[in-house]
């Protein structure tokens, strides 16, 4: 459990994560050698070769590798997307016998940029066309005035984004605008990837993958030997979770609240599914069979009304249960269901430039919705599927240790719940939850959150949490009461009515009793007294908030990516421009600068 | 010649120690301010410490909670519904028009909005 962080010139968590590994069995006289080893490696580094090769043969002295170009994947990720998929193209790089740097924009230092010859972009678009939190101080240096010339670069970018927002992939296209006019060439056209079309991102990384493999490329001596990869146990990720039993589905919040917010205990111990404070669990969801059920009718198709689904045989019914998004529309299905329906209006607002009308007619209308006003006689099952996208997994920060709980996983779940024409509707997992008690299973996976983790035991933690995002502190919180931790933590916790909504409270009332929380602020919006905030409660103790943050604390952000992220975030530069006398450019260096410290995370969906 | 000037100290008819215990906390609470000021603005919860609970038993003011929805809360990990009641002393029963539209005025001021 021992966590180091920050050591040596900036490691990656993975880089760091290898090195422990190596070390964890060596002899004196191997880790001699070693030391001796990475020197020559330093040397050969240093003029010019590329990242060592994994998985190359041992080579009795320093590794002589003929390098032509450096390759470096380089990677703006805030939920893990773009990281996971900048490691499956370094593989597949690896594969080639090219041998990839892969680089979190959160870490990248800005001079290196000037000399990279081969770059590969991979990054997620967040919000109102916003970059990934963590690369956020990368894009103002690239698109700064100190962004260097880049003549002898050649780059492609891929970009993933979600097309339900109004500003889709634009992360991706803000880069690949910019290495163009710093004079880079472009290698290959960029790929804008939907939520659902990873198949797609990953077919056009591998052929620029090959592209940037062919031509004077880095290679290593050898492609990775066969066999030199330890048998691992069957990975459960989002194409094969994990069943997992609910142990425990309980309202938390109290009598006429205005909201349902739920604490759902899952027991993993049978799938030796493992995480640590601040990692996310995805949930693999399920449509509501009534949903389905009205969506088939609607259609007016059979339950059972065949269709090939990736080369196999499968139901309307199955498909619509588990495959497809059935509730929110895309542009894209917009243009598939106008097009059958001849709905010009369909067609229309299907359009790249009608975005913002687009957005506001799509969270009025469900795909049912559309189907019902425009319906298209005769349709069959195939031409039904085809406009609408993969049903996503779901993830939801885990509240829990899995050292306090002996491997049990806790959530916190607020459940989505509205009315639309008439119809009550709930959220895909949400709703699940709400119908399925106690003695159902999920299908389930865990999903790493690097860039929200506890620092070093005796640091100062600062957690902000609006809502269901208080859930990963419960999980803070419990991991530092297990740990004996003697660092200093202090809590921000908001939602709507204190007698009803104060989740988890006598829990946060026995961390405050046995100091493993030392303070806590709460901010109640609708009780009397008026419409209070997190944020507001930020201002009120700026002196004490400014003090922890020159003492080292670590700052924490976790909850509603429209409400509350943007208004913490302007009351933390308030706080620091009043306090530590900064203009407001000084006091959003200082943020910036505890980003890149590794000591500002955010958390936000 | 005022009279605020007068130390009540000595009008104990015995020492303390051979009082019971609540004789001591009156006696150490600052003329039964206690921590009650301290407790009522802790946002973490709405009941106030058990020494100030009694302490403002003295004043005719008692916490409670709301016995119909303890278990639930207790599952649902929130803290029981605390409330206070207060009572008026009315001596002879009497109470005048002023004095009624002044407890109307007070409980619209203080009590719950809403109740379970």
């Amino acid at each position: 459990m021992t966590k180091i962080d920050g050591t040596g010139p900036r490691l990656s968590q993975t880089q760091w994560d290898r090195l422990r590994l190596l070390a964890s069995d060596l002899s004196a006289e191997q880790a001699t050698w070693i030391g001796g080893y990475f020197t020559g490696f330093a040397d050969a580094a240093r003029a010019g070769a590329p990242a060592l090769q994994l998985g190359t043969a041992v080579p009795a002295s320093a590794p002589a590798v003929a390098a032509t170009r450096t390759f470096t994947i380089l990677y703006g990720s805030e939920t893990g997307n773009a990281a996971q998929m900048a490691k499956g193209l370094a593989n597949k790089a690896k594969a080639l016998g090219l041998a990839a740097n892969v680089r979190d924009m959160r870490d990248y230092r800005s001079g290196d940029l000037k000399a990279e010859q081969d770059l590969l972009v991979v990054v997620s678009t967040y919000g109102e066309g916003d970059p990934p939190q963590p690369a956020l101080g990368f894009f103002d240096f690239i698109e700064g005035r100190k962004a260097p010339k880049l003549a002898d670069t050649r780059f492609a970018v891929l970009a993933l984004g979600d097309s339900t927002y109004e500003f889709y992939c634009e992360a991706g296209k803000r880069l690949d605008r910019r290495l163009a006019e710093l004079g880079a060439t472009r290698l290959a056209d960029r790929i804008d990837c939907d939520v659902d079309e990873a198949a797609s991102a990953k077919a056009w990384g591998a052929k620029t993958v090959e592209l940037f493999a062919t031509g004077s490329v880095a290679r290593a001596a050898a492609p990775a030997p066969v066999g030199a990869s330890v048998s691992a146990p069957a990975v459960v990720d989002q194409d094969n979770p994990a069943l997992v039993p609910i142990v425990e589905n309980i309202v938390l919040t109290g009598r006429g609240s205005s909201k349902e917010t739920r604490h759902i205990e899952l027991d993993l111990s049978d799938t030796g599914l493992s995480y640590v404070p601040g990692d996310a669990l995805g949930i693999v969801p399920r449509n509501d069979p009534a949903v389905v059920a009205q969506l088939v009718e609607t259609l007016g198709l059979a339950a059972d009304a065949p269709l090939t689904l990736d080369e196999r045989p499968v139901s309307l019914t199955n498909a619509l249960t588990t495959n497809f998004e059935i509730v929110a529309a895309t542009p894209r299905f917009l243009a598939s269901w106008g097009e059958l329906a001849g709905a010009s209006r369909l067609i229309e607002l299907a359009k790249p430039e009608k975005a913002a009308e687009r957005t506001a007619f799509l969270e009025g209308h469900h795909v049912t919705d559309i189907v019902r006003m425009h319906p298209v006689a005769g349709v069959t099952a195939a031409q039904a599927v085809a406009g609408l996208r993969r049903l996503q997994p779901r993830l939801y920060s885990i509240a829990s240790s899995a050292g306090a709980q002996d491997g049990a996983a806790h959530l916190t779940v607020s459940t989505v719940s509205y009315e639309l024409h008439g119809s009550g509707r709930l959220g895909v997992v949400s709703g699940e939850l709400s119908r399925i008690g106690d003695t159902a299973s999920l299908p389930v996976y865990i999903r790493p959150n690097p860039h929200f983790r506890l620092p070093a035991d005796d640091r100062p933690i600062i957690m902000v949490g609006a809502g269901t995002g208080v859930a990963p502190y419960r999980a803070f919180l419990q991991e530092r009461e297990l740990r004996g931790a003697t660092g200093r933590a202090w809590l921000f916790f908001g939602e709507r009515n204190f007698r009803s909504d104060f989740l988890y409270q006598v829990e946060w009332q026995g961390f405050l009793a046995n100091g493993v929380l030392s303070r806590m602020d709460v901010a109640f919006s609708r009780d009397r007294g008026g419409k209070v905030y997190v944020q507001h409660r930020l201002r009120e103790q700026a002196h004490e908030l400014y003090a922890w943050l020159e003492d080292g604390a670590h700052l924490y952000v976790c909850g509603n990516a429209e409400g509350m992220a943007p208004d913490v975030d302007g009351a933390l530069l308030d706080v620091i421009v009043g306090e530590g006398g900064k203009s407001p450019e000084a006091a959003a260096a200082y943020l910036r600068q505890l980003q890149s410290d590794h000591r500002y995370s955010r958390d936000v969906y | 010649m005022s009279t605020d000037t007068v130390d009540r100290h000595t009008d104990l008819s015995q020492p303390l120690d051979s009082l019971g215990p609540d004789e001591t906390l009156k006696a150490d609470s600052d003329q039964l301010r206690g921590t009650i000021a301290l407790s009522l603005i802790d946002r973490i919860t709405g009941s106030v410490t058990p020494t100030d609970t009694k302490l403002m038993k003295f004043q005719g003011i008692y916490q409670q909670d709301d016995r119909d929805v303890r278990e639930e809360r207790r599952r649902q990990k929130l803290e029981p519904a605390y409330q206070f009641m207060a009572r008026v002393r009315l001596p002879g029963g009497v109470c005048t028009p002023e004095q009624w539209l002044k407890i109307d005025e007070l409980a619209r001021l203080t009590a719950a909005t809403r109740c379970a």
